[in-house]
C-alpha cells in the first residue's frame, strides 16, 4: 500500500472536495473558537492519503490509518465505551473521522466534550475530509489544542493515531495519556511477575539477610551535590570530566559501569536492578573488579544471586517501590522505581540528602542512533524511526525512542515534580529534556 | 467451540483499536505462536493467502500502524481462518 499524496485525478477531485469542506468547518471553528481557527489556518496539510480502496475511505497520515477502513463507526463505538455511560463530562483524545464525539452527543447524561487536539496539521487535515459541522456547533462540545503542561483528564476516549501523530508541543500530554492507555498492561505484567519476584527474594533470602540496607546512606550528605550516571549514549561525553568530581558522590547504574571505566572513573555508589542474570553480568565484563572492592553495590532482590556473589565491594538491599511481597517477609529501604535503574539511583541520591542531583547519561532516547554510551555491554545501532516513538530533545529536536523509554521519562518527571525542595540537572547535548530539570551543556570540575 | 486463536485476535484488535499498544503486540504475538500451531491442517493456498496478510500486518506493526492492524486482523484474517476452520 502506499502512503504517499498521490497526484492522480481521483485525488484531485477529493483535494477540491476537501478544500471546501476544510472552508465550510473552519468558519463553523471561527464563530466560536476564533484564536484556534487561526492556528489551524496557518497549519500545512500533513503528508497524507485519502484511502477509496477499502471497504470505507479512509484518510492515512505519514503512514498510519486515522480509522477503520471497515467500520469507522463500529471503532468509534469502542473508543468512546472507554466513557461511562452516565458520565457528564468527559475529554476525548484526538479528533481522527470525528466519530466518537458524535456518538458521546447522542448519550443523553453528556453534559460537556472537551475535544483536545495535538497537531494542527493533523486536526486540519483532518476537518478537510470528514464532516463535523454537526457536532462543532454542538454547544456541549469545547475544542482546543493540547499544551505541554495539560494533565490527563479522566474519564477519557482516545483515537491512537491522533496521539501518535502529536506535534512536539503536544508530546508531553501524549506521553501521559499514552502511559495512562498502558497502565492495565504494565499492572498486569506486574502481577505476573510478582511470583517471580517473591522466589527470587526466596533465593536470595541468606544474602539479603547478611547485606546491609540502603537505609543506611540516608542523610549522609546533607545539602550537597550528588551525581548520577546512566549509560544513554551521551554520557560518551562526559565520562572524562566526572573523573574530577571533586567531592561530589558518583551512583552509576550497573549499565554505566563500562563507560566510566573506560574513563577511568570508579562511582562511589553501584545500583543494579534487573534480574536478567547474563544481561547482568556483561556489564561487568572485561571490567577488573578489584578496583570496586570498597564501592557499595544497592540492589533489588531480583538480581540474581550470581551477580550478587561476583561483586567485591559491600551490598546494601533496597527494594521497590510498588512491588509487593508475601505477608511477614521482611523488607528494606524502599527506592523509587517504575522501570529504569535511573530512578532508584536518583532515589538514592534524594535519600543521601542531595540538594542538587546531576544526572549523567539520562537521554531516555537514542540520540545520534545509538543505544548506549560507548563501551556499554549492550551498546548498538537502532534505527531512525523507532516505531513512530520519539521524545523533545534539549536542543529541542525530536530523537527516537522507545515506549518504555518514554514511559520512565514522564514517570521521571512525575517524581521531579513530588521534590521541589531538591535541584534536577540533566547535562547533555542530545538527550530528551527532562521537564523539572534544567540542563546544563558545559559542566567543569566543580559545577 | 471457538477456535483457540480467535480470543487472542479479539483481544488484540481490541487493544491496538484503544491504542493499548504493549497490550496489543503482546496479543499479536501470542495470536501468531496460536496460529502457527494450526497452519500445517491448512492447504498450500489457504496457508499463502493467510501468509501474505501476514506480511501486511507485520508492515502495518513496524510503522506502528495500529488500526491497520486491527483491519487486517479483524477483517481479513479472522474471515480466512472462519473459512479455513469450516472446510
Amino acid at each position: 500500500m502506499s502512503v504517499t499524496l498521490e497526484t492522480n485525478s481521483s485525488l484531485q477531485v477529493n483535494l477540491s472536495v476537501a478544500d471546501d469542506r476544510w472552508r465550510q468547518q473552519l468558519g463553523v471553528i471561527a464563530t466560536r473558537w476564533p484564536e484556534l481557527a487561526r492556528q489551524l489556518a496557518h497549519a500545512p496539510l500533513s503528508h497524507h492519503l485519502w484511502r477509496e480502496d477499502t471497504p470505507q475511505p479512509t484518510l492515512v497520515i505519514d503512514g498510519l490509518h486515522l480509522a477503520s477502513g471497515y467500520d469507522a463507526a463500529a471503532e468509534a463505538e469502542l473508543q468512546a465505551a472507554q466513557i461511562p455511560c452516565d458520565q457528564a463530562d468527559c475529554t476525548v483524545y484526538g479528533l481522527g473521522s470525528g466519530t466518537v464525539p458524535r456518538i458521546l452527543l447522542q448519550r443523553p447524561a453528556i453534559r460537556s466534550i472537551q475535544i483536545v487536539l495535538f497537531n494542527p496539521s493533523v486536526a486540519r487535515t483532518c476537518l478537510s475530509y470528514y464532516p463535523m459541522d454537526d457536532w462543532l456547533t454542538d454547544p456541549r462540545v469545547e475544542l482546543s489544542l493540547a499544551t505541554g503542561t495539560s494533565r490527563v483528564a479522566r474519564p477519557f476516549a482516545a483515537v491512537p493515531p491522533c496521539l501518535q501523530l502529536a506535534d512536539e508541543a503536544s508530546a508531553v500530554l501524549r506521553d501521559r495519556v499514552w502511559l495512562d492507555l498502558s497502565t492495565p498492561f504494565i499492572r498486569q505484567k506486574q502481577a505476573d511477575d510478582a511470583a517471580h519476584w517473591q522466589q527470587r527474594f526466596e533465593d536470595n533470602l541468606d544474602l539479603i539477610n547478611q547485606d546491609g540496607d540502603a537505609a543506611c546512606v540516608k542523610g549522609i550528605c546533607p545539602d550537597t551535590q550528588v551525581l548520577v550516571a546512566g549509560a544513554g549514549p551521551s554520557l560518551t561525553d562526559y565520562a572524562a570530566v566526572l573523573q574530577q568530581r571533586g567531592g561530589s558522590p558518583l551512583i552509576a547504574a550497573s549499565s554505566a559501569l563500562r563507560p566510566l571505566a573506560q574513563a577511568g572513573v570508579v562511582p562511589d555508589l553501584v545500583v543494579v536492578i534487573d534480574g536478567a542474570k547474563d544481561l547482568v553480568l556483561q556489564h561487568f565484563d572485561g571490567l577488573d573488579l578489584s578496583v570496586y572492592k570498597d564501592v557499595p553495590l544497592i540492589y533489588f532482590p531480583r538480581v540474581h544471586r550470581h551477580v550478587l556473589q561476583s561483586w567485591p565491594g559491600p551490598r546494601l538491599t533496597a527494594f521497590p517501590s510498588g512491588v509487593s511481597f508475601k505477608e511477614g517477609t521482611p523488607t528494606k529501604q524502599r527506592l523509587f522505581c517504575s522501570g529504569s535503574v535511573l530512578h532508584p539511583a536518583i532515589d538514592l541520591a534524594v535519600l543521601m540528602g542531595a540538594r542538587e542531583v546531576v544526572l549523567f547519561g539520562a537521554d531516555f532516547g537514542f540520540p545520534g542512533g545509538q543505544s548506549h554510551a560507548s563501551e556499554a555491554a549492550h551498546l548498538h545501532q537502532v534505527a531512525d524511526r523507532f516505531a513512530g516513538h520519539w521524545v523533545i530533545n534539549v536542543a529541542g529536536e525530536r530523537i527516537p525512542t522507545s515506549a518504555s523509554m518514554r514511559g520512565y521519562l514522564r514517570d521521571l518527571e512525575a517524581y521531579i515534580s513530588r521534590h521541589g525542595e531538591v535541584r534536577f540537572v540533566t547535562v547533555t547535548t542530545h538527550g530528551a529534556q527532562i521537564l523539572g530539570a534544567e540542563n546544563c551543556q558545559q559542566i567543569g570540575a566543580e559545577s | 467451540m471457538t477456535p483457540h486463536w480467535q480470543a487472542e485476535l479479539e483481544a488484540t484488535v481490541h487493544a491496538f483499536r484503544l491504542g493499548m499498544e504493549g497490550a496489543g503486540n503482546d496479543h499479536l504475538k501470542e495470536f501468531i505462536d496460536r496460529l502457527s500451531g494450526q497452519l500445517n491442517a491448512m492447504s498450500a493456498y489457504q496457508q499463502q493467502e493467510i501468509h501474505n496478510v501476514l506480511a501486511q500486518t507485520l508492515d502495518a506493526q513496524k510503522r506502528n500502524d495500529m488500526i491497520h492492524i486491527a483491519d487486517l486482523l479483524e477483517y481479513e484474517i479472522a474471515p480466512l481462518l472462519t473459512r479455513c476452520s469450516s472446510d
